[in-house]
């Protein structure tokens, strides 16, 4: 991350604080560049065995930039909430990408014979998944409409892999609340996505 | 999804209004439970059905995501993204760099500059090419400097592109063109190395710092020259070299420019950027405008064909650049073009004078408009290099010998009926193999110039190349050929060719993702999480897809210098080739035969085809030598014109029918007319090769010479350690190998490198002056032994040759020891002779050699050499040390076999530390009882002393003792027991912790064949031994306490004890302690017997099948007769093989010829019995026990407990057997009950348990079945105690057939699955083996 980056990311984040209505659009594409730097790198360091989780990635993500002497300031449960969301971004613009691509091929990605031994694995899960993932994102876009802390929590919960207590941190409530809402928000989704005709 | 807008609601409601009442509810019925649940909705909703329902829909949902899980996993989704993600952020990453950085996909710096690995470490950035960027590297594996070329591919073409470059060019060595050197694929990169040159462009060179740059000459001012003409020709006439070096393989440069003409400060031409160049023969089909526009000639303007003379005009521009200082034409692009077409120019001799003549001219030939009257190649360096100015090592224009075909008609028809063959729907296989230069590619090229008539045959022909590192390396070309020729086919053709998987073969061959109906496949494939069942889904889908090819067309693949493959190729074409279905094609591959046992790739095919069903389609042709008339047609045509048949014959002759030497023979002549016409002087083949290695540059023959010299592959590494620093530039190298005067296995610091052939090995050192061949062999000597993994023995060698014997023994030593510590006991023994040999030294350090050479004899098996070479070292020891080493020598002899030489020398070494012993075995008995009397008044009491305190004498008689104890133990009982007893009286006065303990667990163990009644005393002994052992800390003491308390458990029947003592101490003895044989081997037949008795047969079996041929491999009789003796016959009994255990004891007896009844005597009348009991013949069992038994007596053996009553107890059951059976009743039942009444009185736990089940047996055979079965219950209950868990479930079984009904049966059952688990093959058998009174 360039000195540059930084001071954009904590300066983008005490505008969050502040209220600023853009700050979260500034802040996405630059936590995104970290989020992915991180998960490269750990998915090189990792190769074989270690499953690469969400969750490591959005701490390291916030200990690099927290790390920073000018940024001591950053407050851990904004980051925290705008992880989760550029997270969930990262995958579903990802998920889009791969479907687009099945559909189309026009500008395929070529994966080598590196990835063939890294990403395999993960590989196949996506291809299964693009869809209901994406399906998920609409649905959780729809329950952000009719609750919007619903759709928050999921987010941290599900696509940046946070726990009760980060949860409840990045969105400023009980952990109970977060609790509650997570297993209602659990049940919304379920019913929009999975539920048999009734 | 059947509700877009979630629950119903009414219509004036908003769906977050709707849902704000809604969650409540459904929060308040989760809280309570089921019963309670209508309860709360009647409250909460009244009459509200629809809200009701939406509730209990939600509650419902809410419970199932719950116990479903539902998205509690977030991170295995987000992994499976992420990772994906990655792999394809990666491939962007690549794509995004090679479109220069277009297309970012958010803002986000991309770093993706090479950055080097870690074996390449950039310095700096040399330049960007047409393709990729170009850096200056440093080499860590090497440690050389080299240019490297990397490219982050983006798409298959540009790959296709890159590899075909690289193939093309890497094969061209010339010393005027820029060596390749290595084609690398590594961390998703390829890219590949290259001669570093560092150097002036042309122009600065010929022209100094007086170089006016070439585009800021604009007015046509006259100037004197400034040119340095010497220069000038030197650098113009490599040039001219290099380009036509180009040509001569088929390639143009395409952009020949000053840039890409380096000049070193030696002088040397280094011509660089073939990155355009393309294969000649396709230079005609493309339209792409490469080059300078400058140095453009009108054709490459005008966009038609290009051909040699395109290059040879661009020389032209920069003679008259050189010449003039300026360009011949300037001014706006289309102003150039139409005076290049026109060829208006003025000459050089008018703008400056001074000009040569010839240089002029050649100049304005060269720019001639018309290409087809430019000067040829030939003629432009015939013109520019006369003989006389020829440097050193300039060749004939860089021309490989053109490969010339003759003979070989019997490989040529096997080939094609192997292709014949393929048309019968058969995979069929043939290698080709000779030594390097034997004509395998001629073949090959050969047979595939007929192929090609053939428009039928599909041919994917590759060659796998000694210089690159990509993955797949031998059939990468073969899947190039492959692409290119899907590429041709249509759609339609595609969808029947391509199997489903093709995807994934796609990743293992990304090149093929150029086809669009791979690129585009559907991925399912990809869908296998295991990187092994990937590569199994590409390797079956590659033969799935030449499957189909197969069916549609004769198909052959051939791959040439298979040699270089890796195992991952070899496994690829195992997986095709020997496959359950095989494609229907023909697959040659060429190697050396050279390499045949070193290649990797062809070990993994080898082993694959050993396993294969049809041999018979697999055919391997050898390349001999070819016989005299094909040798003679072979040089007629190679001298072509005018050749006399004298000379041929004698070329023919003299290259012994390699085609090689023939090449370089008529070259000779060729080169030497004047001989050819004489035929005076002498002409061999050793000459010839001469008269080229005479001419290479000092550096690379330097090289050869050592190369040479090292006499066998030697590493790079280490040839660059030996030769100075000029030599370890690598053109040096690549020089000797485009000149076919070394051959490797590659460029990497461990692949090896050697002559090309033995002869030139042997022209090269048979004219080494001697001086000059001791100073290379110091050197290598010097330079091997700096580096740890080199050959310990090549490093003495060359130490020897250098002029340094010393030195080099004491590398023979240290090869000993390392040979030694490998096991490889001859080998080391043979090394310390050279070492002795070597080094005379002083008396120690020979004498310790000796010593060693005695050891490694001692542990190759060969006792008696090893005896000799300690006796050898003894002589030249002090007196006292020679003792110790008479002692080994004793040993050796004694445990070889060799007893009477070993008793003697025991009895001289004896005589020297002041001990005797009596002839008289009356005396000797005497002696023992007496020592043992004044052991008991003595007492065990000791002051302990350091080892330093005690006179030397007093320890080297107990040390003597000791040794004459173990290495006669087991053909001189008595005697041995007298002088342990000794042994250990004089250990108790010395007080030595470490000799005192072994002394005493030796002393236990005698006393313990006492049997179970000594067991307090054995006991103490044990423990006080095992106290001391402890403080010494020595694995040789703590492993004998171990195996003594095994053996002392052993005697004293606790089986499993025995068992798990000696356990402990076998891996000790093994692994921790050196010259233990007599230790080892005696824990190992603890041990096997004790697992015998205790029928741990699958542990006893998995002993026996290590520890036999270990042992006769060692020359250990002692261990191999004991084993025969009773473990091995005991087990192929178990196996119901009656014939193999009688084997067992037969060669046991022979193997053990001593006189006298030893322990070994009787384990194989123990197990004689036994083998008759499982016959049936009890009779006979009885009989035989009984008339040995004096002869046991006699050798005191019934002294030891577990002897005597085994085989008083297996006389008494072949006496029962012989009774039940109705033989001679009477006297073989009074027989087993006056064994039993013997078996009775001895005291111990686990002899109850055999008398027990002969009181069984004889109630049985009395008729007495209630009282037989309460001796068997007994019986069982202690025989399992005491861990004989077969014997007691043959006594179950027994007692199974005595008790009625179901108990009955059950306990037979039980016995049953006992025994078949522990391996018994055949059950009655043994229930006669182990039973009573069955007949």
């Amino acid at each position: 991350m360039s000195d540059d980056e930084r001071k954009e990311i904590t300066s983008a984040l005490s505008d969050l604080g502040n209220g600023t209505s853009d700050a979260m659009a500034r802040l996405m594409p630059l936590v995104y560049g970290e989020l992915r730097r991180i998960a490269h790198r750990q998915l090189r360091a990792e190769e074989g065995g270690h499953t690469l989780s969400t969750t490591a990635v959005v701490h390291e993500a916030y200990l690099r930039i927290a790390d920073q002497r000018d940024a001591q300031w950053v407050d851990r449960a904004q980051f925290f909430a705008v992880a989760a969301r550029t997270m969930r971004r990262i995958l579903i613009d990802y998920a889009r990408r791969h479907k687009a691509e099945r559909r189309g091929g026009a500008h395929r990605a070529r994966v080598d014979l590196d990835a063939l031994e890294l990403a395999n694995a993960p590989a196949i899960a996506i291809v299964e998944r693009a869809d209901s993932l994406l399906a998920l994102d609409e649905a959780l876009e729809r329950l952000g409409m009719v609750d919007e802390r619903l759709a928050r929590v999921v987010e941290c919960r599900f696509f940046a892999g946070l726990n009760e207590v980060e949860t409840a941190e990045a969105l400023g409530v009980s952990q109970r609340t977060i609790a509650r809402d997570w297993m209602v928000a659990r049940g919304w989704l379920f019913q929009q996505l999975r539920d048999d005709p009734a | 999804m059947t509700q877009p807008e979630g629950s119903p609601r009414t219509s004036l409601e908003s769906p977050a209004a709707h849902w704000a009442r809604v969650r409540p509810l459904v929060e308040a019925v989760l809280a309570v439970s089921a019963p309670a649940r209508p309860a709360v909705l009647d409250q909460q909703c009244g009459g509200d059905e629809r809200l009701r329902d939406d509730i209990v829909r939600m509650v419902r949902a809410c419970e199932r995501a719950e116990s479903e899980n539902y998205l509690v996993e977030p991170a295995a989704v987000a992994a499976a993204l992420v990772a994906d993600m990655q792999a394809r952020l990666r491939a962007d990453d690549d794509r995004a760099a090679a479109d220069g950085g277009a297309g970012a996909m958010m803002a986000t710096r991309r770093s993706n500059a090479f950055a080097g690995n870690e074996r390449f470490v950039l310095v700096r950035q040399l330049g960007v090419g047409g393709m990729g960027v170009v850096y200056e590297a440093i080499d860590r594996l090497s440690g050389a400097r080299v240019a490297l070329k990397t490219l982050p591919f983006a798409d298959p073409h540009a790959l296709f592109e890159f590899k075909r470059e690289f193939r093309s060019l890497a094969a061209l060595v010339h010393p005027n063109l820029v060596s390749l050197y290595e084609l690398i694929s590594a961390d998703n990169r390829w890219f590949f190395t290259m001669e570093l040159v560092n150097g002036d462009d042309f122009l600065s060179w010929v022209r100094g710092d007086r170089h006016i740059p070439a585009d800021s000459a604009s007015a046509p001012v006259a100037l004197t020259t400034v040119v340095d003409e010497q220069r000038l020709r030197s650098a113009l006439g490599q040039l001219a070299t290099g380009v036509a070096a180009l040509h001569a393989r088929g390639m143009l440069h395409r952009d020949v420019k000053p840039p890409n003409v380096l000049v070193r400060q030696d002088g040397r031409v280094a011509i660089l950027d073939f990155g355009i160049a393309l294969v000649l023969t396709e230079s005609t089909q493309t339209d792409r405008h490469l080059g300078t526009l400058k140095y453009m000639s009108p054709e490459q303007l005008a966009g038609t064909p290009l051909t040699s003379a395109s290059d040879w005009y661009a020389v032209g521009i920069i003679l008259y650049e050189a010449l003039t200082g300026r360009a011949p034409f300037a001014g706006a692009p289309a102003r150039i073009f139409l005076a290049k077409s026109a060829g208006t120019f003025t000459p050089p001799s008018a703008l400056v004078s001074g000009v040569p003549q010839d240089l002029d001219d050649l100049c304005v030939q060269l720019l001639g408009a018309e290409a087809a009257l430019r000067p040829s190649g030939e003629e432009v360096v015939g013109r520019l290099i006369s003989a006389s100015v020829a440097p050193a090592g300039a060749f004939d224009t860089g021309r490989r010998p053109h490969r010339l075909f003759v003979g070989r008609e019997a490989q040529l028809a096997a080939l094609a009926s192997a292709l014949d063959a393929t048309r019968a729907a058969a995979c069929r296989t043939v290698f080709v193999h000779g030594l390097s230069g034997a004509g395998k590619s001629a073949l090959i090229d050969r047979f595939l110039g007929e192929v090609r008539l053939d428009e039928r045959v599909v041919l994917f022909s590759g060659r796998c190349d000694e210089q690159e590192s990509v993955p797949f390396k031998a059939v990468d070309s073969v899947v190039d050929a492959l692409t290119v020729w899907l590429r041709q086919r249509s759609a339609a053709e595609l969808v029947r060719l391509l199997p489903a998987d093709v995807a994934v073969l796609g990743r293992l061959f990304p090149v093929l993702e150029r086809i669009g109906a791979i690129a585009d496949a559907p991925r399912d494939g990809l869908a296998v999480r295991d990187p092994r069942e990937l590569r199994q889904r590409a390797f079956r889908a590659l033969r799935e897809l030449l499957v189909r090819i197969g069916h549609m067309a004769p198909l052959l693949v051939v791959i040439d210098d298979l040699q270089w493959g890796d195992a991952d190729s070899g496994e690829l074409l195992a997986h095709i080739l020997d496959g359950p279905t095989p494609p229907r094609m023909l697959f040659v591959a060429a190697y050396r035969s050279e390499y045949r046992e070193t290649s990797r790739c062809l070990q993994v095919l080898a082993s694959a085809q050993a396993n294969r069903r049809d041999g018979g389609a697999i055919t391997t042709l050898a390349l001999p030598p070819l016989d005299d008339a094909e040798a003679q047609t072979l040089s007629r045509e190679l001298l072509a014109s005018g050749a006399n048949e004298a000379v041929i014959a004698r070329v023919a002759t003299e290259s012994g029918g390699n085609p090689f030497f023939i090449h370089e023979l008529a070259r000779y002549v060729r080169v030497h007319p004047r001989w050819a016409d004489s035929l005076a002087g002498p002409f061999d083949l050793d000459r010839v090769l001469w008269s080229r290695i005479e001419t290479l540059p000092a550096q690379a023959k330097e090289l050869l010479e050592i190369i040479a010299t090292a006499g066998k592959p030697i590493r790079n590494l280490h040839w660059r350690d030996a030769s100075d620093r000029p030599a370890q530039d690598p053109h040096a190298m690549a020089l000797l190998r485009y000149e076919h005067l070394v051959r490797s296995t590659g460029s990497a610091p461990t692949d090896e490198v050697e002559t090309y052939h033995d002869r030139i090995r042997e022209t090269v050192v048979a004219r080494l002056m001697p001086a000059v061949r001791q100073r290379h062999h110091r050197r290598l000597a010097l330079a091997l032994a700096a580096h740890d993994d080199a050959d310990q023995e090549t490093v003495a060698v060359h130490f020897a040759e250098g002029g340094e014997p010393a030195r080099a023994g004491a590398h023979y030593a240290r090869a000993a020891e390392l040979a030694e510590r490998a096991l490889a006991f001859d080998r080391a023994a043979t090394l310390y002779e050279r070492a002795l040999e070597l080094r005379p030294g002083e008396p120690s350090e020979h004498r310790r050699l000796l010593t060693s050479l005695g050891n490694a004899l001692a542990n190759a098996g060969r006792g008696r050499l090893a005896g000799q070479g300690f006796e050898r070292a003894a002589a030249l020891a002090e007196p006292d040390d020679r003792l110790d080493l008479q002692r080994m020598a004793a040993t050796q002899y004694a445990i070889s076999g060799h007893i009477d030489e070993g008793r003697a020398l025991f009895m001289r070494v004896l005589h020297g530390v002041g001990l005797s012993s009596p002839e008289s075995s009356v005396v000797i008995l005497a002696q023992l009882l007496g020592r043992r009397a004044r052991l008991r008044l003595r007492g065990l009491h000791f002051v302990e002393r350091a080892e330093c305190d005690i006179p030397p004498k007093l320890l080297r008689r107990i040390d003597v003792l000791r040794a004459v104890s173990t290495a006669l133990g087991a053909v001189e009982v008595v005697r041995v027991a007298g002088f342990q007893t000794q042994a250990l009286l004089l250990a108790l006065d010395a007080g030595e912790p470490r000799r005192l303990a072994l002394a005493l667990a030796w002393e236990a163990v005698l006393t313990a064949t006492g049997g179970t009644r000594t067991a307090t005393r054995s006991g103490d002994m044990l423990e006080l031994a095992r106290r001391l052992a402890e403080r010494v800390e020595s694995p040789h003491a703590l492993g004998t306490m171990d195996f003594a308390a095994g053996w002392v458990a052993f005697l004293h029947g606790r089986f499993p004890d025995a068992i798990r003592a000696c356990a402990l101490a076998e891996p000790v003895f093994r692994d921790q302690c050196t010259g233990v044989w007599w230790e080892l081997s005696t824990t190992r037949t603890m041990l096997a017997w004790a697992r015998s008795h205790c029928g741990d047969h699958v542990e006893l079996g998995a002993n026996l099948r290590t520890w036999e041929p270990e042992a006769r491999a060692r020359g250990d009789h002692f261990l191999v007769t004991n084993l025969l003796a009773f473990p091995m016959p005991y087990e192929r009994l178990v196996a119901d093989d009656v014939v193999g255990a009688e084997r067992c004891l037969e060669e046991a007896l022979a193997l053990w010829p001593y006189r006298g009844f030893h322990i070994q005597h009787v384990s194989v009348l123990f197990s004689r019995a036994l083998l008759l009991l499982y016959r049936g013949d009890g009779a006979r069992a009885c009989a035989e026990v009984t008339s040995q038994w004096p002869a046991m007596v006699r050798s005191l053996q019934t002294q030891n407990q577990v002897t005597r009553v085994m085989l008083r107890d297996v006389r008494a059951r072949g006496a029962l057997a012989a009774a039940a059976a109705g033989i001679d009743r009477e006297r073989h039942i009074a027989r087993a009950a006056r064994d039993l009444h013997a078996i009775a009185r001895e005291r111990g736990a686990w002899t109850a348990g055999y008398a027990d089940r002969l009181r069984a047996g004889l109630a049985l055979v009395r008729g007495d079945a209630g009282s037989a079965a309460r001796a068997l219950r007994t019986a069982v209950l202690a025989l399992d105690g005491a861990g004989l868990v077969l014997q007691a479930s043959v006594a179950r079984r027994q007692l199974g057939m005595l008790v009625a009904g179901d108990d009955g049966r059950q306990l037979i059952a039980d016995a049953d699955t006992r025994m078949r688990t522990r391996g018994v093959v055949n059950i009655t058998a043994m229930s006669r083996m182990l039973g009573a009174g069955l007949a």
